[in-house]
């Protein structure tokens, strides 16, 4: 058995969840291209992780993906053990998936506000704390850091999307709490998009007018969210805070 | 391509001669501003020479309206409109809510509130009206302290706790121009009455234990210069100091503390 090279020189393992898709793949593209070792999950999207996948490996040489519903607290706290399996260590994690269907107050339910935290919130803090845990068994010097994707509207609500809007705003607050009860050993930092991909609830016409809105006349792109991303996971100076990447779409005022 | 061009105030020394060399070192043309610094603004370019870095110094008194003016004049003549405009001079002294002098609250109110409003203004007049890349921008240092209130350099504080907000005003204001942005850093060099001894200790006293590499606050400033996305927001870099509530500026804090404890 070989013994695994001391933590300053040794290749870089990070999980992103949701990463077969669309933001969390672009991140995870991003990453490879910087050397690290991709952990991709994914939920659903078979096909799309393996693209994920092939294409990391390209980049970075060592990328495998995970399955797990991360709506399920045994399936979540299975993810990390698995990863360790593969990679042998893991050194950060970015908090990627989301789950995001539509309610106001007029047709919100209990069910889908549990549906919304548990796997928007309740999922990252769970990968959170079993990452720490990891880090733990690596040694006093061994770090970590965390990155929890979050959302501009936290900072210019509209009453659209009220179980969604919930579970960021609960896991904005668990990016704090986080930072504090897992300091030293770990940095956790948000970062906040604001409109960056057409998506199943609006179609491309409508993400065009939208985007122009922003103040600097377009909202993020997804490349530019993956450089604050990995911005966050290198600057060793920041934790305990968030990073609002949207074109100034918070400052305005929805149109 | 010719060089993006920065100015960065109070360059000369401490975080503002970190900023001069990060952005000479990514390519950038540089701007060193100093006030009564002359002889460090001139050993840090020549320091920074040997390197291969060039990087031109030019002096003003930011309290003085006319001055400020005169330096940005000179700088769109020499080179071109700022692609960047750091606001790193700062203005710390002691004062209380109590007991403070206006002159001298007026004094620091200039340098670090409305010296950053000037200089932005005249870089706003500046830039192409047609400019909408997202490659020009203002970044206004602050300190964690906005964030974790002590009231001890009341006057000071005031003063950043303006540029706080001016950050999200100048940004709805000069978009799609200009983007705005602050930087807040923690305790990264001994200041005011501060003793080495005293700094080592309170270098500490924030969520990673350790003391704030001042060249991590100048990545974030050109990170932050760089990407074209980010507009009215703040970045804290302070080691998580602001997730620390003191009752007192840290260096007081440390002061308290019984001698001869753990």
């Amino acid at each position: 058995m070989s013994t695994s090279p001391p933590p300053a020189t040794r290749q870089r393992t990070v999980l992103i969840t949701g990463a077969a898709k669309r933001l969390g793949r672009e991140i995870a593209l991003t990453l490879a291209k910087e050397g690290w070792r991709v952990a991709v999950h994914y939920r659903d999207s078979v096909e799309e992780a393996a693209k994920t996948v092939a294409d990391c490996k390209k980049l970075a040489g060592a990328c495998a993906s995970f399955r797990a519903n991360l709506a399920s607290e045994t399936a979540v706290r299975n993810l990390l053990p698995t990863v360790i399996e593969e990679f042998g260590h893991v050194d950060a994690l970015v908090n990627s998936a989301s789950t995001f269907e539509h309610d106001t107050a007029a047709t919100f339910t209990f069910a889908a506000l549990e549906k919304h935290v548990r796997s928007n919130a309740g999922a990252a803090i769970l990968l959170s704390h079993a990452l720490f845990e990891h880090l733990q068994t690596q040694g006093d010097e061994a770090r970590g850091v965390i990155v929890n994707l979050l959302d501009q509207k936290l900072w210019n609500p509209n009453p659209d999307f009220m179980s969604y809007t919930l579970s960021k705003a609960a896991l904005e607050a668990a990016n704090t709490m986080l930072a504090i009860e897992l300091a030293p050993r770990m940095r956790v930092v948000g970062v906040a998009p604001g409109l960056t991909l057409a998506s199943h609830l609006l179609r491309p016409e409508k993400f065009d007018s939208l985007n122009k809105l922003s103040p600097l006349g377009h909202a993020s792109t997804a490349a530019d969210v993956a450089a604050t991303v990995s911005f966050a996971l290198n600057n060793k100076s920041i934790t305990g805070t968030t990073l609002i990447v949207d074109g100034g779409q918070h400052l305005a005022s929805a149109a | 391509m010719a060089a993006k061009t920065v100015l960065i105030t109070g360059g000369a020394q401490r975080l503002g001669a970190m900023l001069c060399r990060s952005f000479a070192s990514a390519g950038w043309s540089v701007w060193c501003h100093y006030h009564r610094s002359g002889a460090a603004a001139e050993s840090l370019r020549t320091n920074l020479a040997q390197q291969g870095l060039m990087i031109h110094t030019v002096q003003a008194d930011l309290a003085i309206e006319a001055q400020r003016q005169l330096m940005m004049d000179q700088i769109v003549a020499q080179t071109s409109p700022l692609h960047c405009l750091v606001n790193n001079a700062s203005s710390f002294e002691p004062d209380s809510a109590r007991d403070f002098d206006v002159d001298a609250a007026r004094q620091q109110l200039e340098v670090n509130l409305l010296a950053p409003m000037a200089l932005t203004a005249a870089m706003a007049r500046s830039i192409p009206a047609r400019d909408r890349s997202g490659e020009r921008s203002v970044i206004h240092v602050l300190d964690q302290k906005v964030f974790n209130l002590n009231p001890d350099y009341f006057s000071y504080t005031t003063s950043k706790l303006a540029l706080e907000r001016l950050v999200a005003l100048q940004a709805q204001a000069l978009a799609p121009q200009l983007r705005v942005c602050g930087v807040a850093p923690g305790l990264m060099f001994v200041s005011g009455p501060q003793s080495q001894a005293n700094f080592d200790k309170a270098s500490k006293i924030n969520l990673l234990r350790r003391p704030i590499n001042p060249a991590q606050v100048a990545a974030s400033c050109l990170f932050l210069a760089t990407n074209p996305c980010i507009t009215g927001v703040t970045l804290t870099v302070d080691n998580g100091q602001h997730l620390l509530p003191l009752p007192r500026d840290v260096m007081f804090v440390v002061e308290q503390q019984p001698k001869g404890g753990a």
